[in-house]
């Protein structure tokens, strides 16, 4: 057993970093191609999805490609706190402008990730998310980034992640032991049936 | 839930019911060593007709349930408390009827043998001796052999009963371990505490996890 402390914390590291590795592979293998569009999903505040979105930017990094998080909670934003970013102008402002998204995007320093700020807080994203808009913003977005993962709003506040869902190649559904109830993942299950969504996988979002 | 489900719920919480069962087992021991003792006394009486047709195998079953419906009259009580100089109230005694074998029983409880003792052979003597007068006055005697079968009464501890106490105790016990096994499993399952769970209410395999900040 180890005892030192700084190996601890480097065999700490080692393991996260081995265990965001496995995931990534897991869910390229559990939607058979390149996952280019990946949307988080909750089914409800129990889970911080902001942490999980980043750490699952952070499992998608390569030098080669970049990954892009998008922070579709308009009610409740929370990336660009970890990226330290302001949460304006964020995607918020460019719906609104329908301008070019590469405006709106900032890129973090020490992590190589380009991240999307919600671009405001408490208000509802239907107004600027919804099956209209869908059909230029996606491709837009993909078009800044080799990867894109969103952060959605808990699927029982809004239905955005169904809607950001229904064009994603990876739908995850992000569970948090001991806070997520039962109840409220199989109500988020029978929303995603209702569109004709089939999750790809289920990921376990722990302190 | 499968009946394999329910083994390795058992297995993995089972020694749960064992502690329950263990610890309320020996709680129940300990209460009965301080528990107060009750010692029972029993006295029996034979009334049986005289002339063994069914008028009178009637009456002798009437006359004998009226005498144990109204036992102990509080004469009677007041009687045996002047001749044993010790209270006593109606809870200490009560009476019986077998209508098979035709005997009324006596029962008398106290808190020590010779009391109980005591309490049945007076309360059975003195009801005897009412009873009797009171046949003798209807002019049923004649036809009734009215008699005390056993002038000891016969003894027994009745409580505390160590057999029954440590049984109850053990059942407890198990019951409240086995709500608490159901419980912890509602709680997994509720809360998706373990992956098993997790799998479970969802359809989709479970990929991976990631750490919050």
């Amino acid at each position: 057993m180890n005892t030192n402390p700084s190996s601890r914390q480097q065999d700490a590291q080692e393991q996260v970093a081995h265990e965001l590795r496995a995931l990534r592979a897991s869910i390229e293998l559990a939607c058979h191609k390149p996952a280019r569009s990946v949307v988080l999903l909750s089914p409800d505040n129990s889970v911080p999805t902001a942490d999980a979105v980043w750490n699952l930017g952070l499992a998608f990094r390569t030098d080669t490609s970049s990954t892009l998080l998008a922070d579709s909670d308009m009610e409740d934003p929370g990336l660009h706190l970890l990226a330290d970013l302001d949460l304006a102008p964020g995607l918020r402002q460019w719906l609104e402008q329908k301008g070019q998204p590469a405006s709106a995007l900032a890129a973090t320093h020490d992590h190589g990730l380009l991240v999307l700020a919600a671009g405001c807080s408490n208000e509802d994203p239907l107004q600027w998310l919804n099956t209209e808009s869908i059909g230029w913003f996606a491709p837009a977005l993909m078009a800044c980034a080799e990867r894109v993962i969103w952060r959605t709003p808990p699927l029982d506040q809004s239905p955005v992640g169904v809607l950001l869902a229904g064009s994603a190649d990876a739908v995850l559904m992000a569970v948090r032991p001991g806070h997520t109830r039962r109840s409220r993942v199989n109500r988020a299950q029978r929303i995603l049936a209702q569109a004709g969504i089939m999750a790809t996988g289920t990921v376990l979002v722990e302190s | 839930m499968t009946w394999s489900e329910y083994g390795r719920l058992f297995l993995r919480h089972g020694w749960l019911m064992v502690a329950g069962a263990a610890v309320c087992g020996a709680l129940a021991l300990g209460l009965t060593t301080v528990q107060e003792p009750v010692f029972r006394a029993r006295a029996r009486i034979s009334m049986i007709p005289g002339v063994m047709d069914w008028r009178m195998r009637d009456l002798t079953k009437e006359l004998a349930r009226n005498a144990v419906a109204t036992f102990p009259s509080d004469e009677l009580l007041a009687a045996v408390q002047d001749q044993i100089g010790l209270q006593t109230d109606a809870e200490g005694l009560r009476a019986g009827w077998d209508d098979g074998e035709l005997i009324i029983t006596i029962e008398a409880f106290a808190g020590d043998a010779a009391t109980a003792g005591i309490l049945a052979r007076t309360a059975a003597r003195e009801f005897h001796s009412r009873r009797s007068l009171q046949f003798t006055e209807q002019d049923f005697i004649e036809f009734i052999e009215f008699e005390i079968r056993n002038r000891e009464p016969e003894l027994q501890q009745i409580a505390p009963n160590v057999m029954t106490n440590v049984l109850a105790g053990l059942f407890v016990g198990f019951a409240a371990g086995l709500a608490l096994v159901l419980m912890l499993h509602w709680r997994d399952e509720e809360w998706l505490l373990t992956r098993q769970a997790i799998e479970k209410s969802v359809p989709q395999p479970v990929l991976g996890r990631l750490r919050s900040n």
